[in-house]
């Protein structure tokens, strides 16, 4: 009997494996003296007793889900201000070393070379201005009342979005980051310096795509609670 | 009623030093003499809820019994909540007296 309520509970934060094993391992030892305390002589239900003064699993599930929705949307905004500032330094970093070694573009590849980069750079600056200000956003839930679910969920969906819009951003700036790179590739002939705008720009795709990775858990694990909370 | 004051009581519950789930439950129905007896699932998430706002830190013990425990105790950032709490809590009760215990004005027709 206790086993399948901490089944139910476990599987219920199965989005979070450490949490879930964590709360099953708090909810196991406080059942446990439960039953011990208990005068009565019948385990049975001693253990019913305990469970139900317990509450419903996934109540109690729910409860866990805004709490750790909460700490990993506080990650994310941590984790978008620094793929801001990284990739702010590896595409100075890289300009500075085209520089260094005069790499140059070929006349024919300026203009649409230009244009590529006046993109990238409105694109950068787009993603850091909403990126801060998803942070900053994602940052004001301090206190614990906070974590009602209602509350927290409306407050969940504008962060995402916030986030959505300036990792959208952020994409196109590393495309249009790719694209230049292309271009002074393809203008010069191959060499071992090929590897440093490669490096650069396969940083840039894996800081993108891991943020594209993050948000869209954060997402489905909203989703998920969502549907405890209706269950 | 109990719930908009759950972190509250928690927190009190475990000003008199650390513990684990079971104990802050057993020591919120003594300190209540026995009239708080919320729903103990609540307290997990509430105590969940208090670490994660920096209110509490806890760290697993190994129990007699040879299970593992997980035991929260107070930060100072949560015994200066507390502090803050207590002092909202008393200008409350003090006004709350003030409206419901005052003796009726003399003079007033019946």
């Amino acid at each position: 009997m206790t086993s399948e309520y901490l089944d139910t509970l476990e599987a219920a934060l199965r989005f979070d494996r450490s949490l879930a094993g964590r709360v099953r391992k708090e909810f196991e030892d406080h059942l446990r003296q439960t039953v011990a305390a208990d005068p009565s002589e019948d385990r049975g239900q001693a253990e019913q007793r305990a469970i139900a003064n317990c509450g419903d699993p996934r109540a109690i599930a729910t409860e866990f889900a805004v709490i750790s929705l909460a700490r990993r949307a506080k990650r994310l905004a941590v984790l978008i201000v620094l793929v801001l500032v990284g990739m702010l330094l590896l595409m100075r970093g890289l300009m500075a070393w085209y520089t260094a070694i005069e790499w140059p573009i070929s006349d024919d590849m300026k203009p649409l070379a230009a244009t590529i980069a006046m993109v990238t750079r409105y694109a950068f600056w787009t993603a850091t201005l909403i990126g801060v200000a998803a942070w900053a956003y994602g940052s004001r839930h301090r206190s614990p009342s906070d974590y009602a679910y209602a509350k927290y969920s409306r407050h969940l969906q504008r962060f995402c979005m916030l986030l959505s819009i300036a990792t959208a951003a952020l994409l196109v700036c590393v495309l249009g980051g790719g694209a230049l790179a292309t271009i002074r590739l393809t203008s010069t002939s191959p060499s071992i310096a090929f590897f440093i705008p490669v490096l650069s720009v396969a940083l840039e795709v894996l800081a993108a795509g891991t943020l594209v990775i993050l948000i869209r858990a954060l997402t489905r694990q909203a989703e998920f609670t969502a549907g405890l909370q209706k269950a | 009623m109990l719930k908009g004051h759950l972190d509250m009581i928690v927190l009190a519950a475990l000003s008199a030093g650390p513990a684990h789930g079971y104990a802050v439950i057993e020591e919120i129905r003594r300190k209540s003499g026995q009239a708080f007896d919320l729903p103990e699932g609540t307290i997990y998430p509430a105590l969940h809820r208090l670490e994660q706002a920096g209110l509490l830190s806890s760290r697993w013990v190994v129990a007699e019994s040879g299970r593992q425990r997980r035991v929260y105790t107070l930060t100072r950032r949560g015994e200066r909540a507390l502090t803050e709490r207590r002092a909202v809590w008393r200008q409350f009760c003090e006004a709350m007296s003030g409206l419901l215990i005052s003796a009726p004005r003399p003079g007033k027709p019946a």
